[in-house]
């Protein structure tokens, strides 16, 4: 049974169900990934009871979801949770960023019939080759839809350097498109 | 934003979702395949409950503006139990003659020290003093009056509780945060973080770090809510006996009342207000 401070999110009884559900199910697999990033079992506990709470309170949306997308997003935040963990935890220590501001020159624009042409499973190849900030960055932004201020939050960034990031993870996406369109 | 931009978006959003669903499904593959990862994940599941429960319960109340942490709600369902088993509350609602449950006779906590965080506890007083006051009878230590309660289920009704049901040692101490006169039901607003305890409005009650260090009971997390007004009522409850009633109010945690699970329900659908709740 889901732990009593998750069901207390549910506004009715059908949220009700779908959170015990989605604890019962995803729970492990959560715990799983974020141990993958922290290294520590009581890190691993505490990004996923945050990354838990914050899923519960949009339950509304998430139980439209496909199963497949569902796990994938359950997962993933329970994944950018424990890297918000670890780098707040970075911050506090040296008050530093990976991520710093800067002008990159370039929006980070992409040309849709580039995308197109690739087609969606060769762009989903390339955003999993793309480096490891980058392409969380990108899943923060474009599945997990979060905003640029949340992503800030998350990672303990300015909503600055988050648009940068975001920047530099399209224009390496992009730079990747043109190689492979040329190749 | 311009149709090509959000074809773009729309197409990125596409990918990031096929990326993110790959990416999990290796997850549950090396997990599912992987012995030694299933073990940790496991491990995690069973260790350390204590801190995910507070790191998350912090994060709920932090997001939801409420200023509670779930530690104290562990603390008044199992402060509950201390009360109940004091007083030698049973299921069948009657109360055993109380000397029948020497403190000194409930299991020694030892599996459930890790679970509770035997390093963060608060210090645990020591054998003599939780045993009996010295006006005890000499042999097994006993907290316990000679006399025999009743126990009444009904809320309105105030219980007549002997004060030596908490050892006299415990008395005055920094454990309670009001007089530990019986009396009155009253409700105790939990706002302090560094409270663990809760006291239990219509008993006495010991603290919850002194009770862990007396018994092997671990609280269940098991619960069931109802709405009342426009906040939620939540009952909590310890191995299926003793339950409480903890109520959210933006921000405050009222421990209602203590007892057995249909009079807890009938008093929370019975009431509307908080204010109601202190005029109990």
């Amino acid at each position: 049974m889901a732990p009593i401070y998750l069901l207390l999110l549910a506004q009715n009884e059908s949220e009700r169900e779908f959170i015990e559900s989605a604890y019962v199910e995803y729970h492990r697999l959560m715990y799983y990934q974020a141990y993958l990033v922290t290294h520590s079992p009581e890190d691993a506990e505490d990004a996923v009871g945050n990354a838990l709470v914050s899923l519960m309170k949009k339950c509304e949306t998430l139980m439209h979801f496909e199963p497949i997308k569902l796990r994938a997003y359950f997962t993933l935040a329970a994944k950018h949770s424990a890297i918000s963990l670890m780098r707040k935890r970075q911050v506090r220590q040296k008050r530093s960023t990976d991520f710093p501001a800067e002008d990159i020159g370039d929006s980070g624009e992409i040309d849709s019939e580039l995308l197109e042409r690739e087609g969606i499973e060769r762009i989903a190849e390339l955003i999993d080759r793309l480096p490891r900030k980058s392409r969380e960055v990108m899943l923060m932004k474009y599945f997990r839809e979060m905003t640029d201020r949340e992503i800030a939050e998350s990672l303990s960034l300015s909503e600055v350097s988050v648009r940068s990031a975001l920047c530099r993870a399209r224009k390496t996406l992009r730079d990747m498109l043109s190689r492979e369109s040329a190749v | 934003m311009k149709n090509s931009d959000i074809k773009t978006e729309s197409l990125l959003k596409e990918a990031a979702r096929i990326s993110a669903e790959r990416e999990t499904e290796r997850l549950a593959k090396a997990l599912e395949n992987n012995p030694a990862a299933r073990n940790i994940s496991d491990e995690m599941f069973l260790h350390g409950k204590k801190k995910a429960l507070k790191s998350i319960s912090r994060g709920f109340f932090q997001s939801a503006g409420q200023r509670i942490k779930l530690v104290t709600g562990i603390a008044a369902a199992v402060t509950l139990l201390i009360s109940s088993m004091l007083i030698g509350l049973n299921g069948s609602g009657r109360m055993p003659t109380v000397a029948s449950r020497p403190i000194s006779t409930l299991p020694v906590m030892t599996e459930n020290a890790e679970f509770f965080g035997a390093t963060e506890t608060p210090p645990i007083q020591t054998a003599e003093t939780t045993e009996a006051p010295s006006t005890a009878p000499t042999g097994t230590p006993t907290i316990l009056p000679t006399e025999t309660a009743t126990y009444s289920p009904e809320p309105t009704v105030t219980p007549e509780m002997p004060r030596s049901v908490v050892p006299e040692s415990w008395e005055g101490s920094h454990y309670f945060s009001e007089s530990p006169d019986a009396g009155e039901p009253k409700v105790s607003y939990m706002t302090n973080d560094e409270i663990v305890y809760a006291q239990i409005a219509r008993y006495e009650s010991c603290s919850l770090m002194e009770y862990f260090s007396e018994t092997t009971i671990q609280p269940a997390f098991a619960s069931e809510y109802v709405k009342v007004g426009e906040s939620k009522v939540a009952l909590m409850w310890a191995q299926g006996e003793s339950f409480c009633l903890c109520w959210d109010d933006g921000g405050k945690t009222l421990l209602l009342e203590a007892g057995n699970k249909e009079t807890l329900l009938s008093l929370a659908k019975g009431i509307t207000t908080i204010d109601n709740i202190t005029e109990e």
